[in-house]
């Protein structure tokens, strides 16, 4: 029977190296042994994939490497999030996220969904190639605070300019933010946009910013 | 000097009348001439004239110096391996794939026996080579009308199987992604000497997105650079001409360098377009003299969509005077958008060539 230092580790190595069955049962394990979820998640899972972003950041690990890691990082994670109960004073909320309509890329996106997801967010997942009124209607649908829209071609990006449009017109306080290899922070901006993600990694740090402006907004008004 | 000229002058290294531009004409043109994608193609069918109008119009409207021979697109064969196109009406730059062939590796060896026939059966493939015929009857004396394809790794993920899947695959099931390259790369190849029998006379000009961007330099290496001989090899054995690879990533550290390195002196590749994030100056140092190829000087396409104008302007004499005289040609970083205004496109086009003048020779 592995301690929970052992448990916490065979987590975190199980994501770097992607061992998708390991993470799993390793996860089972925690809960087996009355160990803290969140614990594990933040420091075994959560604790992997920060390596496997500096893994990649120093272009060791690229695209495929991370996708592998992803799935081991879910199969400990749909086991664990259930069991995790919400925390008072952690910032989270509730996303909605898609790639654009007429963009088929999805990789960059999912890594991001991870991000949320392993920071305790209830992320609502549209896909690829999403059309670009539901997003509007998921927003509405979920009150999500952020919508978060991606594209990998230059040729879908000005659909995000369309949608900011639409989703600001149904509801201004939403936080809209930008991510893509075309994407720049500055195209963001020209777009309407609250926020832009440079990577992955910096995605989650960036809504937490986008909604203590909106925040911070919101009480001005008042 | 004339089009054909400025391309032969910076392949032999010598400073051109004026930067050549190479806009990577797609998607753009079907809009530039007020079409939307399901006017020009569907599942099953493509009109190969207004895919031909798409290259004659634009390069009458933008006069810019190399050309595809048609509309090109990236799922030339999708439907006619089982899997299910998506057409976009008003956004997007390509047609994609609604559902692709090869959805699990049982699909493959179905989806093998229909490649033996999809040059003959496929009609968008078909039209695309009839609108090849029409463009370079039309300005094929004096445009240089590149061959377009992209290597396995690439062509079997708009071809065969989704791009995340192919990724995982990679790790997961080497020998399988190489059984799907292999007959991918071959496609490709096919495809290239169809698009020279209708009429393309000019350059191979490769699209590889499974660069750094997506892979590591080592499964380049596996994946990647072996593929790029092959087509390298046929395109100048077959065809006389060079292939010039635009590929995406970041090559400054030294193992993707080191990939670079290997395509220009063991695979022959003879000119590259890299990506927005190496600036004038780095192609030049590590790319143009060092090799004495052309060189794309890509920008930023989102650039030409959002301007504003003097932007470009003040842009295009800053990437003119950092980028190397005797071997670059403008282009964008990728696939333009389809609605970038007229205005941007046409400042982009005329600044460069205002600009390479004043400073290639002080006119």
């Amino acid at each position: 029977m592995a301690d929970r230092q052992e448990l916490l580790k065979i987590l975190k190595d199980g994501v770097i190296n992607y061992r998708v069955e390991e993470v799993g049962k390793a996860a089972q394990q925690v809960l087996d042994e009355g160990h803290d979820p969140l614990e594990a998640v933040m420091d075994g899972l959560a604790a992997g994939m920060e390596e496997v972003g500096q893994l990649f950041e120093e272009e060791e690990y690229f695209v495929p490497e991370v996708l592998m890691c992803a799935d081991a990082l879910y199969a400990g994670l749909d086991i664990l999030r259930p069991h995790i109960p919400k925390q008072d004073g952690v910032v989270s909320g509730q996303l909605v996220i898609g790639s654009v309509e007429g963009d088929v890329h999805d990789i960059g996106k999912n890594i991001v969904r991870m991000m949320f997801d392993i920071a305790g967010w209830e992320v609502h997942d549209l896909g690829r190639d999403v059309p670009l009124e539901k997003f509007v209607d998921e927003q509405i649908r979920t009150d999500a605070n952020i919508v978060a829209m991606s594209a990998m071609m230059t040729t879908t990006m000005q659909g995000m300019k369309r949608a900011v449009e639409m989703i600001k017109k149904k509801n201004p306080d939403v936080a809209i933010m930008l991510g893509g290899a075309p994407v720049t922070k500055e195209t963001a901006d020209i777009f309407g946009a609250d926020g832009y993600a440079e990577s992955a990694g910096n995605a989650v740090s960036e809504a937490i910013k986008m909604i203590a402006r909106l925040r911070e907004q919101h009480q001005k008004k008042q | 000097m004339n089009k054909k000229e400025r391309l032969e002058a910076i392949t032999k290294g010598e400073t051109p009348d004026m930067m050549p531009v190479f806009p990577f004409i797609l998607t753009h043109g079907v809009y530039s001439n007020g079409w939307t994608l399901p006017d020009i193609t569907g599942q099953g069918w493509l009109d190969a004239e207004k895919s031909a109008q798409t290259v004659i119009q634009t390069v009458k409207k933008y006069d810019y110096d190399f050309a595809f021979g048609a509309y090109i697109d990236l799922y030339f064969g999708v439907e006619s391996l089982g899997g299910v196109l998506k057409i976009p009406d008003q956004l997007g730059g390509v047609v994609g794939a609604a559902k692709f062939p090869v959805e699990t590796s049982q699909d493959w060896p179905g989806v093998k026996k229909k490649l033996a026939t999809v040059f003959e059966k496929d009609k968008r493939i078909k039209n695309t080579l009839k609108a090849i015929k029409i463009v370079s009857q039309e300005i094929g004396d004096e445009v240089p009308i590149f061959a377009w394809g992209m290597p396995a790794a690439t062509n079997a993920s708009t071809l065969l199987r989704v791009t995340e899947a192919l990724c995982k695959d990679m790790i997961l099931e080497p020998a399988f992604v190489h059984d799907l390259l292999d007959h991918a790369n071959k496609f490709c190849m096919e495809f290239i000497r169809r698009q020279y029998d209708a009429g393309c006379n000019s350059i191979c000009f490769l699209g590889d997105v499974f660069g750094t961007e997506l892979i590591s330099p080592k499964m380049y290496e596996d994946f990647g650079a072996p593929y790029v001989v092959e087509i390298v090899e046929m395109v100048r054995k077959e065809f006389n001409q060079d292939t010039w690879l635009h590929v995406h990533g970041s090559f400054f550290k030294p193992k993707a360098y080191g990939i670079l390195q290997k395509l220009v002196t063991e695979t022959g590749v003879k000119g590259f377009l890299l990506d927005q994030d190496h600036s004038p100056a780095w192609l030049d140092e590590n790319i143009a003299q060092k090799y004495n190829i052309p060189t794309g000087v890509p920008y930023h396409c989102p650039y030409l969509y959002t301007g504003p104008e003097n932007r470009i302007d003040r842009e295009m004499k800053e990437f003119v005077s950092n980028s190397n005289s005797k071997h670059s040609f403008m282009a964008p970083s990728c696939e333009i958008p389809p609605d970038v205004p007229e205005n941007h496109f046409t400042t982009w086009v005329e600044k460069t060539r205002a600009y390479s003048k004043e400073i290639y020779h002080g006119n």
